[in-house]
């Protein structure tokens, strides 16, 4: 029994009533009295009914203040039975959403950096895409599938959270040159330079300091002395310090062409409608014009009509000189971008820059900026190596 | 001089109004016409086999039970697990009064 239906009863000898009542089967949760001729009653539902029907009988008043519980929930989905539909269809679509993956997010651990199209391409392949569905999917099977398709990661970490498919991936650190003592070799200047210190360790130097050198010249001899006639190939090893230069530049006219208005105009519009259009007012075409378009909306958000009106300005065209210093700020910005980009391609990344500098140049009203950049770095290279960066 | 004794009877015990056997007083107790009370503390008390509601008001509940009227004095009583022969009365319990054992009152 629970008080599921609250009930006000008013009237004389309520007692006997509630005496019928109980003999008729109703069993009350709570009988309170409210004043001397009212009683609040709790009650289930069966119970409110059979007092109900006591009440309409002898022609007492009886109010339902309230339903609670199950009962009342009830009522309540009979007057809107299209709620459980929609939460059962919530529910069925809630269900079926999470039960899939939406979003695939490769992200690269570590300081290394490095291309996850491997991985993509690699996802792609397994028929991993956003859409899918979680069950179909073994995160340990797909972590294991992804290390064996791209060696050039140390570690790939597949996770599912919630509709998140995250794959985690550590580049790889790439294995230094075996040095093999047996096996000869020449090292070689890497670009062209001069030298400023030469530091062998195994071999036999070719050039000294202040020597000018040029890509693919030996600089350390792999060659070791056995006797007075003999003599043996060895791995050349050892360091050749090079000033390098590298160059970057950028130039651009150094006058402007201005426009300016002469108070002549024509308008002409049109009507348009997705990609067609009607010409409602045809304009004018000028030699030299400045043209500006405005889009006014018709319809609205709803309907995608709108009048394209279009105002050609008459202008008059005349060359002025540019400012020659605001000119040469923006050039060597950008040939010192240009030079910088050359030598990040070039060199590794401990190269050291010892100085740069900028000319610049004027011929046939072009102005040029030539940016220099100068660095300091190890040029000695296998053979090997360097036909394996194009020779 | 004769001494006159008088003699002096020693009154008869009285007997119980309803003489049970020890043994046998759990037959009253399962007829169901023999209210039974049970009290928990001064807030609750739990009245089985009585025949009816009487009265009720906030200060007072009366029952009908087979031996005559059964009163609970106290106040902010409320009427809970109101079913055909128990009820239980909740509120700040003051008095109990029982009806006689002899019969209807």
């Amino acid at each position: 029994m629970n008080g599921d239906v609250r009930l006000r009863v008013e009237g004389l000898m309520l007692e006997r009533l509630i005496q019928r009542a109980v003999s008729e089967g109703a069993r009350f949760h709570t009988v309170k009295r409210e004043s001397s001729r009212v009683l609040i009653i709790d009650a289930d539902p069966h119970s409110a009914q059979i007092l109900s029907a006591l009440c309409e009988r002898f022609s007492l008043p009886c109010t339902i203040l309230s339903r609670h519980g199950r009962s009342a929930m009830l009522r309540r989905l009979k007057r809107r039975a299209t709620l459980l539909a929609g939460a059962l269809t919530f529910a069925a679509v809630f269900s079926m959403l999470f039960s899939r993956i939406w979003m695939i997010d490769i992200v690269l651990t570590g300081s290394r950096d490095s291309e996850t199209r491997v991985l993509e391409q690699a996802l792609s392949a397994m028929d991993v895409k956003p859409g899918m569905s979680k069950a179909k999917l073994d995160p340990i099977a797909l972590e294991d599938a992804l290390s064996a398709v791209s060696p050039d990661f140390s570690f790939v970490g597949v996770q599912l959270q919630g509709v998140r498919l995250l794959v985690e991936a550590s580049p790889a650190i790439p294995a230094p040159p075996l040095y093999e003592l047996s096996v000869g070799r020449d090292l070689v200047a890497r670009c062209d330079g001069v030298i400023e210190s030469i530091h062998v360790l195994s071999g036999v130097a070719c050039v000294k300091p202040g020597d000018t050198v040029v890509r693919g010249q030996t600089l350390i001899r792999g060659d070791e002395r056995v006797t007075k006639e003999t003599n043996r190939s060895i791995s050349a090893l050892g360091t050749v310090i090079a000033r390098t230069w590298h160059e970057g530049s950028a130039s651009a006219p150094a006058t402007i062409i201005e426009e300016t208005r002469t108070g002549r105009f024509s308008q002409s519009s049109e009507l348009r409608l997705l990609k067609l259009s009607w010409q409602l007012v045809a304009g004018n075409q000028f030699a030299s014009q400045d043209v500006q378009e405005e889009l006014l909306p018709i319809g609205g958000l709803f309907l995608p009509l709108h009048i394209r009106r279009v105002t050609a300005y008459e202008t008059n065209v005349r060359t002025i000189p540019a400012d020659v210093t605001t000119l040469r700020k923006q050039l060597s910005h950008l040939a010192f971008a240009d030079a910088g980009m050359k030598l990040s391609q070039s060199h590794p990344a401990d190269c050291k820059i010892s100085d740069r500098w900028i000319e610049y140049t004027m011929a046939e009203g072009v102005l040029t900026a030539r940016a220099v950049y100068e660095t300091q770095t190890d040029i000695a290279i296998a053979r090997d190596a360097l036909y394996q960066q194009g020779g | 001089m004769k001494e006159h004794h008088r003699k002096v009877k020693m009154p008869k015990a009285r007997k119980p109004s309803h003489p049970t056997a020890p043994a046998l007083e759990w037959l009253s107790d399962i007829s169901g016409r023999t209210v039974r009370i049970t009290a928990i503390g001064n807030q609750r008390i739990l009245i089985e086999n009585h025949t009816g509601i009487q009265d009720y008001t906030d200060e007072c509940v009366c029952l009908r039970t087979a031996t005559g009227l059964l009163h609970v004095h106290g106040y902010s009583l409320t009427l809970c697990e109101v079913r055909e022969n128990a009820l239980i009365i909740h509120g700040f319990i003051r008095q109990v009064d029982l009806p006689p054992e002899g019969g209807r009152r």
